[in-house]
């Protein structure tokens, strides 16, 4: 997609310029003082100059076979899976990065959506675990997300955008990851680092659950989410 | 630890560039690290990480002594130090979901042209100052140091998903309440 190089420009001048206000802000020098550094930091400097630092792109090797492992994993799942499934009328596909993979959700020619079908569909939520709470909602003609906290800071959050105009990118290194199904559609569920997250689209938009749950509140949130006609 | 940091680098003007910063702002780096850690000694290892980082993009730093640079290193020591505190407080910040499993939107719409057909200078500038200060960071990085997105992950060791969430977020803050609807 091509840049909008003006509102760019615009971004960069007003940066700038908060810029100005945020040097007068800085702690002056009779504010920071002098600061005699530890004997024990010093040793611990010292033990760095022995060792060094491993350039960065050595220390991503490793990452990226367990990334590219990943994604091939995932792929095959989907695949054995094919003939035995509804396929859904939008495919997904991936591209493996540096440190993440995409899934980047797309529209077959067929199904473009004309002028009529441009923004996403109103839903209702009709599961949330007891004691959370809506915390913030954001929507637009293009996408929704929801967002439930509850008194331990535990996260659920909802996302719904149209087809083809999101790319997830997840670091799937050391996930767990397998097929789901909701509403009769093939997605994906993840679980890491305490935190659950299916994926799955329908032939207009794609829908995104996440929190800090188990997979069965994660997926009976999933299957709560309907469209009001 | 002056010694460490010179065995860095390679050239004899990137090692007084190095010297000239670390005398410089040393203190800065620990008085802000240690404003937010509140512990002499984590403060100092703040204020190591972010000096190794500084090293690794020494590139982007023009003159030592500057506001400037100034901002900068304050910028990448904070942002250290606020990963440190929130490490050891094992919290979840409303961002930290997404962030933690490495996701990322990445919204198709370009964001800067809503931004500019709906808003003047001042007016993102005061957007940009309503920001928290995760978000306000990384457009600093980004539109004032013209640091890429891979750039302010290594500045701020988080992911480079992270980043780029971070930055999307912070533009869809200036933006989106000053947003049109269709139509309109």
């Amino acid at each position: 997609m091509k840049r909008d190089k003006s509102g760019e420009l615009m971004l960069k001048q007003a940066v700038a310029a908060y810029m100005e206000e945020e040097f007068a802000r800085l702690p002056s020098e009779d504010e920071i003082g002098e600061h005699h550094f530890s004997p024990e930091f010093e040793q611990k400097m010292e033990a760095l100059l022995t060792r060094g630092i491993r350039p960065y792109r050595r220390r991503t090797a490793g990452k990226r076979v367990a990334v590219l492992a990943a994604v091939i994993a995932l792929l095959a799942a989907c695949m054995l899976s094919v003939g035995a499934v509804r396929e859904s009328i939008v495919s997904f596909f991936t591209e493996v990065y540096e440190e993440f993979t995409a899934i980047i959700f797309e529209q077959p020619e067929e199904s473009v959506q004309t002028d009529a079908a441009v923004s996403i569909d109103e839903i209702e939520i009709t599961y949330i675990p007891e004691g959370f709470e809506l915390v913030s909602e954001s929507k637009d003609d293009i996408a929704r997300r929801v967002e439930y906290a509850d008194n331990s800071d535990k996260r659920i959050i909802i996302r719904q955008t149209l087809n083809g105009n999101m790319q997830r990118s997840i670091d799937t290194e050391g996930i767990k990851s397998e097929e789901v199904f909701v509403w009769g559609q093939k997605g994906i569920y993840f679980e890491n680092k305490g935190v659950s997250t299916i994926i799955w689209n329908d032939e207009k938009q794609v829908f995104y659950v996440s929190g800090n749950l188990n997979k069965n509140e994660i997926v009976n949130i999933a299957e709560s989410i309907s469209i009001i006609a | 630890m002056l010694a460490f940091y010179l065995t860095l680098v390679d050239s004899e003007e990137d090692r007084k560039k190095v010297e000239q910063l670390y005398y410089q702002y040393r203190n800065l780096m620990f008085y802000v690290a240690r404003d937010v850690l509140r512990d002499d000694r984590l403060a100092e290892d703040a204020v190591h990480q972010a000096f190794v980082r500084i090293i690794k993009h020494l590139d982007g730093v023009e003159e030592i002594v500057s506001h400037k640079t100034r901002c900068f290193v304050v910028i990448v020591v904070r942002n250290i130090s606020k990963t440190m505190y929130v490490k050891r407080k094992h919290e979840l910040g409303f961002a930290d979901i997404e962030e933690s499993q490495g996701h990322e939107f990445v919204d198709q719409q370009n964001v800067e042209t809503q931004v500019v057909t709906q808003m003047t200078i001042d007016d993102i500038k005061n957007k940009i100052a309503d920001l928290p200060q995760i978000y306000r960071d990384v457009m600093e990085l980004k539109y004032y140091y013209d640091r890429d997105e891979m750039e302010i992950a290594q500045l701020l060791g988080i992911s480079y998903a992270a980043a780029r969430k971070r930055l999307q977020r912070a533009r869809e803050l200036v933006g989106r309440r000053r947003r049109k609807k269709k139509g309109v």
